[in-house]
């Protein structure tokens, strides 16, 4: 026993001598900014985080909540005990604007999340001694633009950042809108240029050249309201150069472009590449169907019940506009009328006793495009819902649609646009704009008007997040409409998120906030 | 590049304390007055975006202070050969208050309702209301005073008078943490027969019963039943959360209750001892809380809802909140024998 102690303090005392000795491990395969950029495949899998940023943009609360439900063809009623959340649905429609509301924080916080990413990824890239980076940071540079471009869109006033080893106290200044003009130009103008022409599976959901031209055909088209000078050339010149590139073509149906699998289309031209499995935050069939429409789809799981469209807007659609009937898929862009089941049965919503006024069909789910009220009872089956990208049958509350931000369509319009804005005359404008109505099946113009060309800008364009810069730019964005009342000039711009000024006392509110 | 330095929280602890013991022992007990200082509290911090990359950030700042009072008293009441009853009682009273919260912000809201979202406007609105100076625990809600409504939606109370029914107009309606809490254990023996019957209770709380705010109306969402308590009103066809949704909950429990017999054993060969004993838990609670348990809730674990899930962690910022995720408690009878070898 003595021994055995003996023994045990031998042992010990060996341990305190090993511990002695440095353990600090030097590892051989730890990944550096040195060694690990030797292949594109590194510089690509880097990119990922400044482009999965993008996927905030289709889900409920952010960039898509922000601009469509502040317009002409998006509204969230308030449904007795669902969807008042503080009124805040509700006042984005009516645009009583605060600075206070959580929707302008997230889009702040995804748009210069997205941008600080940009800015670390440069600063990695440009330490690497590889002379394949440099193709990279062009690209960084652009997608950088792409997000200061929603800023510059949205808030107009902004802090220009383009650094990201800055001290931790540093507290950047609100720049005017025309700077961020005059940056994002230069940006997409500049280094634009650098980027891959190539159109293929390697650059798809990625900056490419016409992705930067597309960029720049929004901006120019919106010039007059984003710097106050109209640039309807250099727009055209854009399009041109998207248009006469071949690499893209109108798909004969209107709905390959949003199509479960749409990865194929031929008329998108950038896309967030939306996954059920490996790239979620896209929820549409959840944020606008009825929890009943479950078992049309036979979703895994229960819809809210929350965006639902214009009646105004519903009958801006002939009967035989195939973006309205779906043709074949079955529905088009708004999903109306009674609802069923797989097995044809019709849908009952399952709540006790309430039914708002108007609503003659009692518990059968029938969406009845002209809503009762927008608050507070608006029908629950109310309102058209949104269904323009096509629905999985068995589908999750994730889609895996790709959705689509820039598409060959909107180049045609951005164009016919631009020439007719600077002749109301002009022919080549309205044949433009009679290729899309060409394809939904519908009558052709013999002339463009602003009303008749914003309403078939709203049919062709609904739901892609864009309709609050369109109404701006067609000087609709005060009218009132539906429940709407007129709002002021100053509602072009949204408040700068309070929750920021507090922050950062160099941030200057818009005016009016 | 951006760095924070993060260090632990600090606590500083004062405890005072006696032990007493008089009339030979029959009555005992301790009384206890603590104070505990807790500062660099690791708190989620909103930061300013740019130039972080994050909207939030781990940083130290804030802290609470707690002062208490706990005394128990054990009482040897009746002590004789065939009858005896030792009670013994348990008093306990704390407070917290904030000393601060961040840097500029005296006053947050924290937590929210859940889904399907009513009128709070999260994250401008909350359950609570957390002030520099003021206790921990301020449940908050809108007035509303009973009767008048817009279309079912209960109308708010314009409190300031300042022409607007808005957040400003909100209250402080309640605290989720009880003013005292006590228990009282009763130890009887009539001679082969013991009897214990131990009671809680817990004075000065209230308590957000949230199914009422979501449930207590006409059109209850999809087919759950509608609740129907003594506040149920027909005419609110809006769940609109409001102070009527915030009920006092103390309540007096008879939390355990046993009783044995001791069976005289005629021989020794097998067991020394026999006591036959039937006993039940959670029995009798008096109060007139409507929820199914009036039990302090001392955290917050969030809203169960949209596929969502509790956390891991309760919040001990925002007691006194029934979420609907509370099951029913059990009742649960127990026979036995308890044999002595």
């Amino acid at each position: 026993m003595k021994n055995l102690k003996s023994l045990l303090i031998l042992a010990l005392g060996a341990m305190s001598i090993t511990s002695c000795y440095d353990l600090t491990p030097e590892f051989k395969d730890v990944a550096t900014s040195d060694n690990y950029f030797e292949n594109d495949a590194a510089f690509v899998s880097a990119l990922g985080a400044a482009y999965t940023n993008l996927y905030n943009v289709a889900g409920h609360g952010g960039l898509f909540s922000l601009n469509e439900v502040s317009s002409d063809e998006a509204a969230i009623p308030h449904k007795g005990p669902d969807w008042e959340d503080g009124g805040q649905w509700l006042r984005t429609h009516r645009h009583e604007f605060q600075a206070t509301e959580g929707v302008y924080g997230n889009v702040w916080n995804f748009a210069y999340g997205g941008i600080n990413t940009c800015n670390r990824l440069i600063a990695t890239f440009e330490g690497v001694d590889n002379p394949n980076s440099a193709a990279f940071i062009a690209e960084l540079k652009v997608l950088r633009a792409y997000y200061y471009l929603h800023l510059l869109d949205i808030f107009g006033n902004v802090p220009l950042i383009t650094s990201f080893d800055v001290p931790a106290d540093f507290k950047p200044a609100t720049e005017t809108r025309a700077k961020i003009y005059e940056f994002v130009e230069k940006e997409l103008l500049t280094e634009g240029a650098k980027l891959s022409k190539e159109v293929n599976s390697t650059t798809y959901a990625r900056m490419n050249f016409y992705v930067a031209q597309s960029m720049l055909s929004q901006l120019y088209l919106n010039a007059q309201e984003y710097k106050g000078a109209p640039e309807y050339d250099k727009c055209i010149a854009a399009c041109d150069a998207v248009i006469n590139s071949g690499k893209f073509s109108l798909e004969s149906n209107y709905f390959a472009n949003f199509a479960v699998n749409n990865s194929g289309s031929k008329e998108n031209i950038f896309v967030i590449p939306y996954d059920k499995v490996n790239a979620g935050g896209f929820f549409i069939p959840m944020m606008t169907l009825h929890y009943a429409s479950q078992e049309t789809f036979n979703f895994t799981a229960q819809p809210w019940n929350g965006y639902t469209t214009l009646a105004d807007f519903y009958n801006s659609f002939e009967n035989t506009d195939l973006r309205k009937t779906g043709g074949g898929r079955g529905y088009g862009v708004m999903l109306y009328g009674p609802q069923y089941n797989r097995s044809g049965a019709q849908l009952v919503d399952g709540a006790d006793s309430w039914y708002p006024d108007g609503d003659t069909d009692g518990r059968n789910v029938n969406y009845n495009p002209v809503i009762n009220a927008l608050a507070p009872n608006a029908g629950r089956d109310a309102g058209a819902r949104l269904s323009k990208y096509e629905y999985e049958v068995g589908g999750t509350n994730n889609m895996s649609n790709d959705f689509v931000l820039y598409r060959y369509g909107e180049i045609l319009l951005n164009k016919a646009e631009a020439l007719w804005r600077k002749n109301n005359g002009d022919a080549a404008a309205r044949d433009l704009v009679n290729m899309i109505r060409k394809r939904a099946g519908v009558s052709e113009f013999a002339s463009l008007t602003a009303d008749n060309f914003l309403a078939e800008r709203g049919r062709e364009m609904c739901f892609e997040a864009k309709r609050r810069t369109d109404l701006i730019r067609f000087n609709k964005w005060g009218d009132a409409w539906w429940e709407k009342p007129v709002s002021g000039p100053n509602k072009k711009l949204a408040p700068i998120p309070a929750s920021q000024i507090t922050l950062n006392a160099n941030l200057k509110q818009n005016p009016g906030y | 590049m951006l760095t924070q330095t993060l260090s632990g929280e600090t606590k500083g602890e004062l405890n005072a304390g006696i032990d007493y013991s008089l009339m030979n022992g029959k009555l005992s007990g301790t009384l206890d007055v603590f104070n505990r200082k807790t500062s660099d509290l690791i708190l989620f911090a909103p930061v300013a975006v740019p130039p972080n990359l994050a909207p939030n950030t781990w940083l130290n700042s804030g802290g609470f202070t707690t002062n208490g009072v706990e005394f128990a008293i054990n009482y040897a009441l009746i002590n004789t050969e065939s009858f005896s009853y030792t009670p013994s009682l348990i008093l306990t009273s704390y407070q917290t208050v904030l000393d601060k919260y961040l840097d500029n912000t005296p006053r947050l809201f924290r937590t929210n309702l859940g889904a399907p979202g009513q009128n709070l406007d999260v994250p401008n609105q909350g359950l609570h209301i957390l002030e520099v100076g003021k206790p921990i625990g301020q449940i908050t809600a809108p007035i509303w005073d009973g009767k008048t409504l817009d279309n079912g939606k209960p109308v708010f109370s314009d409190q300031n008078g300042d022409g607007k029914v808005d957040i400003s107009d909100w209250e402080v309606v309640g605290n989720g943490l009880p003013t005292f809490e006590a228990s009282l254990n009763n130890a009887f023996k009539f001679g082969k027969i013991d009897l214990n019957l131990f009671f809680d209770a817990a004075f000065g709380h209230s308590m957000v019963h949230e199914n009422r705010a979501f449930y207590e109306i006409k059109p209850a969402v999809l087919a759950a039943n509608i609740i129907k308590t003594k506040y149920f009103d027909e005419k609110v066809t809006t769940a609109s959360y409001n102070q009527t949704h915030v009920e006092k909950a103390d309540f007096v429990r008879l939390n355990n209750a046993s009783i044995g017999y001791m069976l005289s054993t005629g021989s020794k060969k097998y067991f020394k001892s026999a006591r036959v004993y039937a006993s039940g838990q959670n029995l009798l609670t008096f109060t007139g809380y409507t929820g199914v348990d009036p039990t302090v809730r001392t955290g917050d674990k969030g809203s169960v809802d949209s596929g969502g899930r509790e956390a891991e962690f309760a919040d001990p910022l925002a007691p006194g909140i029934d979420r609907r995720s509370t099951y029913y408690t059990t009742r649960t009878f127990t026979v036995g024998v308890n044999l002595g070898f």
